[in-house]
């Protein structure tokens, strides 16, 4: 608009063949360049880094050749002119065609400015964002000094300063083409014809606007006027924007060209090229010998800043061992580790980039939701990585890569490319680190297990009391983990035996050191009392205090009254008891015996242990059977995952029930073997057979329509 | 492979006395019960005492797993709330059951059951009558 106005003034001018006042001059100027910064400005589009970057050559190229031609056209077919005694275009004609030039200059200038302007910025540093400002800057200004000069005038002294600090803006401008290393090689062979294309046509237009067929030849030859471009002849201050324009734009795309043609890298590109070799071999070195977790991440996070992808980088991770299972900020680089957790919702952003499966990028990072920073507080843009997504190994570390910029828009394809390459081979080392600190742990385990079954092997007595008219048989088989299984006997007086059957929870060198404190608290309450009740409460009293938050004991305990001929038995949240009685005898059958009882550890005051706590007593017929045993006797599972179970072990007893205790005891054991399978069990397993074959006395017929032959009470009656 | 999970999200009851209830689901062992314990810190780190665990979905539990609830019946309980065991598989319960569990926890058949448990009572006390338990 405000250059068609002036356009037409100026036509009018040259109509009226008289000069204006000098500050319409002026004025019309000014609004000329100002026209143009406004085009400029509102020509910018945002990029969307989609396409590559030298496809952005073509317009100029296209736009170049198209004014090329219809200058060259117009020199040859129009003579124009300007008067000599008023500096103005010499005929309407001509003004008319100088208009028309001005326009068509003025477009090719924009589109040379608005098209080179993301190749300039290419993996835009501060620096570079303030040079380019500065080169249109000074370019307005020193077009600007010509604002109101008629023709006939040289250049003012103003203008050189400008004039040569736009020159040297340009020229190093030129120097740096960082958006040549984003192209492969075909792209790269495009790219040269391209840019040499525009450099060719750009310098042919300078040519013939100056020495060539466009140019306005002056007035009689008198050589009082210089000769001028057409554009000038509009508007000088255009003129010289259009020239510097013309030839920055050729001067950057030659200067491109050559990178292009002999694989010159510019200076920062070689720095780039520099800083990622760094950060992949130091990676590389990551992954061999760092497996430090921390140490690990704390490399991981310095990668990017070294290699100078970003201004700052951080690392969250989740670490489900220690219970921190949402992506927690663990180290930084560039930033304080404490301003990387706040700047950030770091756990919504690693879920975004896990669900993204690949870069998360916030072009305008404090204009997102989960960024928490203030714009200027140096989280311009974001780049989010995932980490070592590796969930099908279960439990795995996982989280997210954090790469800043303080300018906003920062980040290239071909840098995201890199950084993805990077967090991949970061995600694979963390696995590593997890993979070889669970080895560890695994081997630290296997030492304790071995240890944990050599005190249990130790605990575990030597030999069995023997009384008259009792048979007793234990086994054991440890399992691939030492579970805990404790069992002893002993004799109590003449006539009396103790059998304790225990399970410990947890394993390895804890559950060890609960199986000594067993067999301390068997050794000496079993002699203070022969009420099983009685000792599991003491047990219990005892145990508490030094069990675990979460530990607990089921056990067994059975004192066998040999001169009674009963057995009594109290359970504390152990597997029910197996009594099987002949089924020669008329009261004969099996039963599991199962009186109400807290596991050891689950009631630590005692009281509700003792409220609960029942005892059954049987009255033992000459060949009953009775077997303890730990979970892992029922609890086996065959090859198709079928737990062996109670009603097997019943009818097992009791097909074998007139063989020894020993040969019952051998039996059971090769039961057990053939239904779990040869393999090292899952779970420890223990039994203590007891036959009871009596001392020659008869023992009424039991009454047994009220279940068991046995006589429950509570083990403490007045609680 | 055992498989876990535990979520959290769901929050029942009326609103002046919200519920949290754990949603468990596959194989609480030793593997997997660092997972629940998290879940169950994460919760009375957030104020909330009032804990359902909804069994329905567990195939298997062992000690380790067991000593979850026993580490965090009494914290719960201090904090004004209880843990409370719902609608666990019978196979499961067994498992429970042998040990006492029914005695020290409030055990209920549904989760609604266990929910509507906490709106009954206030303040539970920590012995609960013995259930039937043979």
């Amino acid at each position: 608009m405000g250059l068609v106005s002036v356009a037409i003034v100026r036509s009018a001018e040259a109509a009226a063949g008289e000069p204006p006042p000098l500050g319409l001059a002026m004025g019309m100027d000014v609004i000329v360049v100002l026209a143009v910064a406004v085009g400029y400005v509102a020509l910018i589009t945002p990029r969307s880094g989609s396409t590559a970057p030298h496809r952005l050559l073509w317009t100029p190229f296209l736009i170049g050749l198209g004014v090329l031609a219809a200058e060259a056209v117009t020199g040859w077919l129009h003579e124009g002119a300007i008067d000599p005694k008023t500096a103005l275009p010499a005929d309407l004609e001509t003004a008319v065609v100088a208009s028309a030039v001005g326009l068509i200059d003025t477009l090719l200038s924009l589109a040379i400015l608005v098209s080179l302007r993301p190749l300039v910025l290419y993996r835009r540093r501060r620096a570079i964002v303030t040079a380019w400002g500065l080169l249109l800057v000074l370019g307005l200004a020193a077009a600007l000094t010509f604002a109101g000069r008629p023709l006939d005038e040289y250049g003012p002294n103003a203008m050189l300063p400008f004039l040569v600090g736009a020159v040297l803006v340009g020229t190093g401008l030129s120097a740096r083409q960082s958006w040549v290393s984003a192209l492969t090689f075909r792209e790269r062979m495009t790219a040269a014809f391209l840019a040499l294309g525009v450099a060719v046509t750009l310098g042919a237009l300078i040519y013939i606007r100056i020495a060539g067929p466009a140019l306005l030849p002056v007035g009689d030859g008198t050589g009082e006027v210089a000769s001028v471009p057409y554009t000038a002849a509009l508007s000088r201050p255009l003129g010289v924007v259009v020239l510097l324009t013309t030839a920055f734009g050729g001067l950057y795309a030659f200067a491109g060209g050559l990178w292009l043609l002999f694989g010159l890298p510019g200076a920062d590109v070689q720095d780039q090229r520099v800083g990622e070799r760094r950060a992949l071999r130091s990676l590389a070195d990551l992954s061999g010998r760092l497996l430090d977790r921390s140490a690990l991440a704390a490399a991981i996070a310095r990668g990017p800043v070294e290699a100078g992808f970003g201004d700052a980088a951080w690392v969250a991770l989740t670490d489900p061992p220690r219970g921190v299972l949402t992506p927690t900020v663990v180290a930084a680089e560039g930033i304080g580790t404490e301003a990387a957790a706040a700047a950030t919702d770091a756990a919504a952003l690693a879920r975004a980039a896990t669900d993204a499966d690949g870069p998360l990028v916030l072009a305008h990072a404090a204009a997102d939701h989960r960024v928490r920073t203030r714009p200027g507080d140096g989280v311009g843009s974001l780049v989010v990585l995932p980490l070592a997504q590796d969930t099908e190994a279960g439990g795995l570390t996982r989280g997210a890569l954090f790469i800043a910029r303080r300018l906003a828009d920062a980040f290239e394809a071909d840098d995201l490319a890199a950084l993805d390459t990077f967090a991949g081979q970061a995600g694979l080392s963390l696995s590593h680190a997890d993979l070889f600190a669970d080895a560890l742990e695994r081997e630290r385990l296997a030492r304790e297990l071995a240890l944990a079954r050599e005190v249990q092997q130790r605990l575990l007595p030597q030999s069995l009391p023997e009384v008259e008219g009792v048979q007793i048989a234990a086994a054991e088989r440890p399992a691939r983990e030492v579970g805990g299984d404790y069992y002893d006997a002993v004799r109590l007086g003449d006539d009396c035996v103790g059998l304790l059957v225990a399970d410990v929870s947890g394993k390895g060198a804890a559950a060890a050191f609960y199986m000594a404190e067993m067999k301390g608290i068997f050794q000496a309450g079993s002699r203070l009392t022969r009420a099983p009740g009685e000792f599991l409460a003491q047990a219990n009293d005892a145990l508490s205090a030094s069990l675990g938050r979460g530990d607990f004991v089921s056990a067994s305990y059975a004192v066998l009254d040999a001169e009674a001929g009963t057995l009594a038995v109290a359970r504390a949240g152990h597997t029910p008891a197996v009594l099987v009685r002949d089924r020669s005898r008329r009261d004969g059958g099996r039963w599991l015996l199962r009186g109400d009882g807290l596991a050891i550890g689950l009631d630590r005051t005692g009281t509700l242990f003792r409220q609960t706590l029942r005892e059954q007593t049987v009255a033992l017929a000459p060949g009953d059977t009775v077997v303890l045993y730990t979970d892992g006797l029922v609890e086996a599972r065959d090859a198709n995952g079928e737990e062996y179970g109670y009603d097997r072990l019943l009818d097992f007893v009791a097909r074998h029930a007139h063989v020894d205790a020993l040969d019952l005891r051998d039996l059971l054991l090769a039961e057990h073997r053939s239904w779990a399978g040869s393999d090292e069990a899952e779970d420890d397993t223990t039994f203590v057979v007891v036959r009871w074959t009596g001392r020659g006395e008869t023992v009424p017929v039991a009454d047994l329509t009220d279940g068991p032959p046995l006589t429950e009470r509570p083990a403490f009656a007045s609680a | 492979m055992s498989h876990f999970s535990v979520r959290f999200d769901r929050l029942e009851g009326p609103p002046d006395a919200h519920v949290r209830v754990l949603t468990l689901r596959g194989e609480l062992d030793a593997h997997t019960a660092p997972d629940f314990e998290a879940a169950l810190q994460a919760c009375l780190d957030g104020g909330d005492a009032r804990l359902v665990a909804d069994g329905s979905g567990l195939d298997y539990v062992s000690s380790a797993g067991l000593g979850v609830f026993m580490a965090f019946v009494e914290p719960a309980r201090e904090g004004g709330g209880d843990l409370k065991i719902a609608a666990l598989p019978e196979r499961v319960f067994e498992v429970f059951d042998l040990l006492g569990f029914p005695t020290v926890f409030d055990m209920a058949d549904t989760v609604e059951g266990a929910v509507a448990a906490f709106s009954g009572s206030k303040a539970d006390p920590p012995a609960a009558a013995p259930e039937a338990a043979s």
